[in-house]
């Protein structure tokens, strides 16, 4: 695998407080990796670092094997951030086409007009677009360069769920280019569904690193509920394999276990007494929130 | 690199002649001040014809304030907003970015000066030579080199309300102690030194020797010079303070 960002030992210091605690990773070219966390957790200041906008106080950070401030990379990293308002008193194709300009190589202006789905609004002054178009051209922004490392940092805030929509269909498409994408948000099951990894943090440190599959699986609790009369001896369910734990509310069973299908399969085939079969299966949300309930304790 | 410098430039040209309030401050107000406060333009004042001298002083006023609150405003704007964390992560480089910025004031700055000398001759029919009108503006453009460094030192405040507080502050200041409103001339002894010595009497005394056919004191270029490059070095130095800071 050929490295994209590699971050040894990075710590971010502030007066009081240690934003950022000695966090390692590395990412490889293609992947798609999103930084998720509470608010606080450090994960724009990871970015930020990464982008070169912030030093480390101690730790190196590389990109594309260079410091983040060397012109080179910069040709290659794009990169929508937050708290970024627009330049006024210009339009949204006068800004598209300055950007172009600040690159050697750049993505033809109708490509970048088409990404920011502001066709219609190219003439009008940025800063009297609403905020959701504002990211689209935020976007385009950081696209012109044609960038082969794009940062997006809370993409889709004051995006309306059509556009929000379109934005993951285009980033998607990106991936399939082969694009390596480093993305935090606020939409969890938006996450789940396009990173091949996810990087948790809280705390300035990182509590989870891996595929969404794996922070699922080791952070969420699967069972399988069914309903039974009263008269039903648990001592039927400690005798299916896998089975970890039982718990019942009045008529409600609940049966853990990694392999829940085994365990549907094994109850129907015993043919025993219960109804209302349900397979409970942890998503993002609810690692996030064991994860941040495990960061309380 | 230069495809970048130029295309900023363009961007930076657009947004002035865009901002109707700052073509309002920098060329209107001095022009309307010029025709109330120039009439019995004949009289001499410091070996000047008053309508001659007034015209500088005018001139020097617009330069002074569209230097200033141009650069500042749009630094200060820029940074609180973010944007130029923006361009940061972009290849252009700090140095086209704010050349550009300059650049592009010194374009406005020599517009400015065209405009007010084809008013002060069209308008107030003063006659001088091709030489006298060249020397005298390219005197004035000089001079406008430091506002643009103090426009860059108060451009590294932190608000923008702050910043045209304090912009308000130095232009009045500066322009009332180098005799811009009234002439340095009438002033007490002491004062009149403490005056002389300010980039904006400088700036607007060199294009009055020239004016007059007076003897040009060359030293106050030296003057101005030192001027700009300490507000220059003194932005620098705070901007890279707060990027450490960062």
């Amino acid at each position: 695998m050929e490295i994209a960002i590699q971050l040894s030992e990075v710590t971010k210091q502030y007066s009081a407080k240690k934003a950022v605690d000695h966090i390692s990773f590395t990412i490889g070219k293609g992947e798609i990796v999103s930084i998720l966390g509470p608010n606080g957790a450090g994960k724009t200041t990871t970015i930020s670092m990464m982008l070169g906008l912030k030093k480390p106080t101690s730790g190196s950070v590389q990109i594309l094997g260079s410091s983040p401030s060397d012109r080179k990379v910069k040709e290659e990293i794009g990169a929508m951030l937050q708290e970024v308002s627009v330049m006024d008193a210009v339009k949204v194709s006068e800004l598209i086409h300055l950007f172009r300009n600040y690159y050697d190589k750049s993505l033809p202006y109708e490509n970048l007009l088409t990404l920011s789905g502001l066709e219609k609004d190219a003439g009008i002054m940025a800063t009297s677009l609403s905020g959701g178009q504002k990211r689209r051209l935020g976007f385009a922004l950081a696209m012109a360069g044609d960038p082969s490392v794009l940062f997006l940092d809370e993409p889709t805030v004051g995006m309306d769920v059509t556009s929000r929509t379109a934005f993951w269909e285009t980033i998607r498409s990106l991936k399939d280019a082969g694009k390596t994408i480093i993305l935090t948000t606020h939409y969890l099951e938006e996450a789940d569904r396009l990173s091949d990894r996810i990087i948790m943090m809280n705390h300035g440190k990182i509590v989870a690193d891996g595929t969404p599959e794996e922070i699922k699986n080791r952070l969420t609790v699967k069972y399988v509920s069914v309903s039974a009369d009263a008269s039903l001896e648990l001592g039927v369910f400690q005798t299916i394999p896998g089975v970890t734990e039982i718990e019942r509310d009045g008529n409600h069973i609940k049966i853990y276990g990694d392999d829940t299908d085994a365990i549907l399969i094994h109850l129907v085939r015993q043919n025993l007494a219960v109804r209302d079969f349900d397979i409970h299966r942890g998503d993002l949300d609810e690692a996030f929130s064991n994860l941040m309930k495990e960061g309380a304790r | 690199m230069m495809r970048a410098y130029l295309a900023q430039s363009k961007v930076e040209l657009l947004r002035t002649f865009r901002n109707k309030k700052s073509i309002f401050f920098t060329l209107l107000m001095p022009i309307i001040f010029y025709f109330i406060m120039s009439q019995n333009g004949e009289e001499k004042m410091g070996g000047v014809e008053w309508r001659a001298y007034f015209l500088i002083s005018m001139t020097a006023y617009g330069l002074m304030i569209s230097s200033i609150f141009n650069l500042s405003l749009r630094l200060v704007q820029e940074r609180t907003q973010g944007w130029s964390h923006q361009l940061k992560i972009t290849p252009l480089p700090p140095s086209a970015y704010f050349a550009a910025k300059i650049s592009v004031q010194l374009l406005v700055n020599l517009g400015q000066i065209v405009v007010m000398f084809l008013v002060g001759h069209f308008a107030n029919s003063i006659e001088l030579t091709t030489g006298q009108w060249m020397g005298a503006g390219f005197w004035l453009l000089l001079g406008s080199l430091p506002f643009l460094a103090i426009g860059a030192f108060l451009g590294t405040l932190n608000k923008l309300e702050t910043t045209q507080i304090v912009n308000q502050i130095v232009t009045l200041g500066l322009s009332f102690i180098g005799g811009i409103f009234y002439p340095i001339e009438l002033f007490p002894e002491w004062m009149r030194k403490i005056g002389e010595l300010t980039p904006s009497y400088l700036m607007a005394s060199g294009s009055r020797s020239i004016l007059g056919s007076q003897p040009v004191d060359w030293g106050n270029l030296g003057i101005l010079a030192i001027y700009a490059l300490l507000f220059t070095g003194l932005a620098s130095f705070i901007l890279k303070k707060k990027e450490v800071a960062s």
